[in-house]
């Protein structure tokens, strides 16, 4: 586990970025303090309910409610047809003539308790006719498939059920690259769905409101994401909605569900009640959203002395039945292959597919982690097959600063080869576990990896007091990571103060629409850099109203005012300054008995906004059209020692050195913390994490049969932060709540074939799939003899 | 996913109250000991015809202790609450004849569910994948049960029907677990699961008893769990250790009959058949080899 040195939030303002100052939400949250959704009450309130399809794909011939209807305490029954005609391959909230996964949800209903709430849902008969269903991508893309095609209003498909499809184009033709490879070399790998395991299952409350709009209360990745998201699902003015992000019980790109948030927000504007609608584990692992399972094919062309010239990748991304985000997203399967090698010829088709199975959603390091999966896989025996130390054969064929990436972008602050060389010299240092029984084998293995960052619109905004402390209003989602301290600690450096100084107005209210500017939400680990960033803004905002008070009243120069532990001073003259309390004026209540204060003309409040945006890609070649295509790219490396069991098939993972470029780390224990996260999270998901399928139905949706591993399961972990400030980032931070999952599974991998001599090329890599694996092995063995 | 809502919760004071609820309830009530079970069932839609839960925590049912009868035959007696937990930490199972008691429950994960759980439950549930049930065979238990024509032991044996069945019927109540103390006996418990904290994809208990004066093996049981729709004795397996040396030699030999006496193991979302069948003779052997440990430290 990662070792944190915590720090006394007492800490002066000087250098408060780069300190490892405890988390200003840890007191609320391990006092059980801190409120999320689940905990929230309205008087009144009703609890709300959703009947789910027992079909993979069925028309819906009829629905009969009367009975739930005329049930007592049942204060309203809504179906797809309350809700305004889909305009996108978004899934809709409740499905309408045709459902097209198991357990979608089809009629909501909201009653005074859970129970009648149940009962109503029995009592309402759903008529289907089944209908032919597909769940493997390569069947449902397949010109022979007529039996299930999945149209949705406003797509743009290609083909069969193609959501959407991401070309890259590079170099020569590819066949002519092979044809002058030493060596070409094909892989296939798969991945498998998962859940995401969020300790908090989706949950919503929502009341209507006087003015005909709502309040809703989410377990969202953002507010304005659920407001805007909302008024298009419920076809009403987005300014009539005020939706709230309280704490988040973990998210991990789970709680993207807005279609979900409009069931209860339905159930409100027709019952004119508070209503509550949580979703049960089984709910949330088998109807929000899910991992893509893919099959990634991949060929490269290599010459002998080990430079990799070409690569062909045919990746298949099952989406099941809706687009949600994920066609928008599958950008992002690209951008995790495109500035870790330097590749001169490369032929890319990333294709996401719908299928009759719960949707594809986002998950830590989306569409990437499969990528990275393959790539890292098929890089490994690559350098096995031409007898090349596989250090030395990614270290030959690393993009570095400079260069151009496969997109044509020259890149810019990536650490591809430092941290390499930094996890495998710290991996090294470390003593090797050896196991004494014969049935263990030890091995090492190594893999790396990069993820995009994003951009988007964010705004911010900062009020100074008279004391000089700052409050910072702006919509931040604590999912778990710590970002309210992370722009905290920005905060008190920016002003010189000690963090107690810095009140962040999200800890204390959450998040409203309707008190914060506009911001696109937590996902892309996007919060520190983007919010961070116009968080800084509003501070030099606010700095200049200080200063221009600060010139009309007391003589200082604009551009020469600073403010600093609660005063105006010099930035020339360290000598000159005064208590910001001067530029305020005193307010009389009772007589002087109690004074408040306020500044003469203004409010001395900043503002921030900073809008990112990257060009498109060129549909044909996916070269950029414009100088940058991302935001960043964050290179990651991990070394994995483990020991494997030839009998059984069981692992034991002892050593795990993680390296994560941070650009800088605002706080080191936070950031230790989210590599050590990702890498547990991205083990349980190689070793066993998976939704089992069968007949079109998800079959092992609870906590004993989906299995994750636990602390007994993990190993040593060595977190090492690798630094190199980005230019755009505040203090040159980069996001770090991804990045850290993408190499661990590969890594694994490679230390199973140096332990016991097979690859596994499918994820998970189960005691079963190893004694499988060791199985064939031997089969093969005795075909050659 | 439905919502289970008993109408009823009774809490009798003794097992008299208890017997005469059961009774009563003709089958619609159903007897809640730790209490990590009951909720997994109901949400399966196991429950639908129970609409009362009888607490059996203030009978005083939890305690684990050594009775000596008439005959100086001494037994270990488990009420039918003791708790995992409790199993685990005691010492009185510290002795080689009763050792696997304290393995199996401290085997048994996470922790919360060895704090709530109880043999009695664990048993009673006829869950043939947990890991009590095992044990229970393997030591040749004696199950203690009252009803309202009155009480009775019953083998082990014939406990177990099938796949989350047992013999009792709807007014029996199981009151205690005993175990016959046999004094040159080693036992062991070795499970495998996928992680850390896991069901068992098999799970194999032992108990070898020695002859008096020789180092030959008199009587061994072993038996196996999650293989089959109840846990299951290999008696070929320990018919070839009778009479022999307990060696690593015997040892492999029993683990492959033991193999043998399940042709095809139960498959589930766990592992497949062919999985369990390949690591069988591997977790019987590991089993067995932690018996002869224990011989060789002193153990019997």
């Amino acid at each position: 586990m990662a070792t944190t040195e915590l720090i006394s939030v007492k800490q002066t303002g000087q250098d408060v970025v780069g300190q490892s100052l405890s988390r200003i939400d840890t007191r609320l949250k391990v006092t059980g303090k801190a409120n999320y959704t689940r905990d929230l009450k309205l008087p009144r309130m009703l609890f709300g309910r959703i009947k789910r399809s027992p079909f993979p794909h069925a028309r819906i011939l009829k629905i009969d409610a009367s009975k739930a209807k005329s049930m007592e305490g049942v204060k309203a029954v809504i179906t797809g047809e309350d809700f305004p005609p889909a305009t996108s391959e978004d899934s809709p909230p409740l499905a309408v003539n045709e459902v097209l996964y198991h357990n979608q949800a089809v009629v909501a209903v909201a009653a005074t308790n859970p129970m009648i709430a149940e009962e109503a849902i029995n009592n309402i008969e759903v008529e289907y006719e089944e209908l032919p269903f597909v769940t493997d991508p390569e069947i449902a893309m397949s010109e022979q498939n007529v039996r299930s095609i999945i149209k949705h209003p406003g797509e743009s498909t290609e083909g069969h059920n193609i959501g959407k499809h991401l070309r890259l184009r590079r170099g020569m033709e590819i066949d002519k690259a092979f044809s002058i490879s030493d060596h070409v070399i094909e892989g296939t790998y798969t991945t498998v769905m998962e859940t995401h395991f969020q300790m908090e299952p989706l949950t919503f409350l929502c009341q209507a409101d006087p003015d005909g709009g709502l309040t809703i209360w989410c377990t969202n990745s953002g507010a304005h994401r659920a407001q805007y998201d909302l008024a298009r699902y419920l076809g009403i003015d987005p300014h009539l909605i005020r939706a709230k992000v309280p704490f988040l019980g973990g998210w991990f790109g789970s709680k993207d569900e807005s279609h979900i948030a409009a069931i209860c927000a339905m159930l409100a504007l027709k019952s004119k009640r508070g209503v509550k609608l949580e979703l049960s584990r089984e709910e949330t692992m088998t109807a929000s959203g899910v991992r893509h399972p893919t099959k990634i094919y991949i060929k490269d062309g290599v010459t002998k002395d080990g430079k990799i010239i070409a690569r062909k990748i045919r990746a298949i991304y099952n989406g099941g039945a809706y687009g949600s985000q994920a066609n928008g997203n599958v950008k992002a399967a690209l951008m995790a292959s495109v500035s870790v090698y330097n590749i001169p010829n490369a032929h890319y088709d990333i294709i996401r597919v719908y299928t009759n199975l719960v949707t594809g959603a986002m998950k830590r390091a989306p569409m990437s982690y499969q990528m990275n999966w393959a790539i890292e896989s098929q890089t490994e025996k690559v350098a096995v097959e031409l007898k090349i130390d596989p250090v030395k054969f990614r270290l030959m064929n690393l993009l570095h600063n400079g260069e151009k990436n496969l997109i044509g972008e020259t890149i810019d602050s990536v650490t591809n080869e430092q941290c390499l060389t930094e996890v495998v010299g710290a991996f090294e240092r470390g003593t090797g576990n050896q196991h004494s029984t014969s049935a263990w084998r030890t091995g090492r293995g190594i893999a790396i990896g990069a993820k995009m960052g994003y951009g988007g619109a964010f705004q911010a905004s900062v009020r100074l007091r008279e004391n000089g402390r700052v409050e910072v209003l702006t919509e931040l989602v604590e999912n778990g990571g710590g970002i309210l301290s992370g722009v905290a600690q920005i905060v008190a450096q920016e002003f010189s103060i000690p963090l107690s100084d810095v009140t962040m107005m999200p800890l204390i209210f959450g998040n409203d629409t309707a008190t914060t500017g506009f911001t696109q939400g937590a996902s892309g680990s996007r919060q520190l850099v983007d919010v961070g960033e116009a968080v800084l803004m509003a501070c030099a905002d606010v700095k200049g109203k200080v200063a221009k008070v600060a010139s009309a009243r007391f003589g200082f120069e604009i551009a020469d005012v600073d403010v600093r532990q609660g005063r105006v001073v010099s930035k020339t003259n360290r000598g000159k300054s005064i208590p910001l309390s001067q530029l305020f004026e005193k307010a009389p209540i009772r007589g002087y008995r109690t004074v408040a204060y306020f500044v003469e003309d203004t409010e001395f409040v900043g503002y921030g906004t900073l809008f990112k945006q990257f060009g498109e890609l060129d549909p044909n070649t996916g070269q950029a059209t414009t100088e940058r295509a991302v935001a960043y790219y964050q290179s990651v490396a991990q070394a994995v020692e483990l020991s494997v069991n030839v009998e059984t098939g069981r692992m034991k993972v002892h050593r795990i050195v993680a390296g994560m470029d941070a650009g800088r780390a605002i706080n080191p224990a936070i950031v230790r913390e989210q590599i050590t996260g990702s890498v547990i999270m991205g083990l349980s998901a190689c070793l066993g994490e998976e939704l089992i399928i069968s007949d079109g139905r998800i079959t092992n949706a609870n906590l004993a049969d989906y299995k994750v591993i636990t602390s007994l399961d993990a190993p040593s972990i060595e977190p090492i932060i690798v630094e190199l400030p980005h230019r755009d980032g505040p203090f040159g931070a980069k996001g770090v709540g991804e990045a850290s999952i993408l190499p661990t599974a590969p890594a694994v991998r490679s230390a199973v074939y140096n332990a016991i001599g097979v690859w596994i090329d499918n994820l998970p890599i189960t005691p079963e799939n190893i004694v499988d694996a060791l199985e064939r092995k031997e089969r093969e063995a005795e075909k050659l003899n | 996913m439905s919502v289970y809502n008993p109408s009823t919760l009774e809490r009798p004071d003794s097992i008299e109250e208890l017997i005469s609820i059961l009774k009563d309830s003709q089958g619609s009530a159903r007897i809640v000991a730790g209490n990590t079970t009951i909720y997994e069932l109901a949400r399966q839609g196991a429950m639908v015809d129970v609409d009362k839960l009888i607490d059996i925590s203030g009978l005083g049912l939890a305690y684990v202790r050594e009775i000596e009868d008439a005959d100086n035959q001494r037994s270990l007696r488990l009420g039918a609450t003791t708790t995992f937990s409790e199993i685990a930490s005691n010492q009185l199972l510290s002795k080689p004849p009763y050792y696997s008691l304290g393995e199996t429950a401290s085997k048994i994960t996470p922790p919360q569910v060895r704090n709530m759980g109880t043999i009695g439950g664990a048993v009673c549930s006829g869950i043939p994948f947990y890991d009590m049930p095992t044990t229970a065979l393997a030591l040749g238990a004696k199950m203690s049960i009252v009803s309202d024509t009155g009480s009775r032991l019953v083998d082990v044996s014939d406990f177990f029907v099938d796949y989350f069945v047992t013999s009792l019927s709807q007014s029996d109540f199981l009151t205690e677990i005993q175990f016959k103390y046999e004094p040159n006996s080693v036992t062991s418990f070795e499970k495998l699961g996928r992680m850390a904290a896991d069901f068992a994809v098999v799970n194999v208990s032992t108990r070898i008893v020695f002859e008096k004066t020789t180092r030959f093996v008199e009587n061994a049981r072993i038996a196996l769990g999650a293989v089959s729709n109840t846990p299951v004795l290999a008696i070929e397996a320990a018919e070839y250790l009778k009479g022999r040396e307990f060696s690593p030699e015997t040892i492999l030999k029993a683990a492959s009959l033991a193999a043998e006496a399940v042709s095809e193991p139960m498959p589930s979302v766990h592992a497949s058949s062919h999985y369990k069948k390949k690591v069988i003779p591997v977790v019987v052997r590991d089993a067995l080899l932690s018996a002869r440990d224990r011989v060789r430290s002193g153990g019997s």
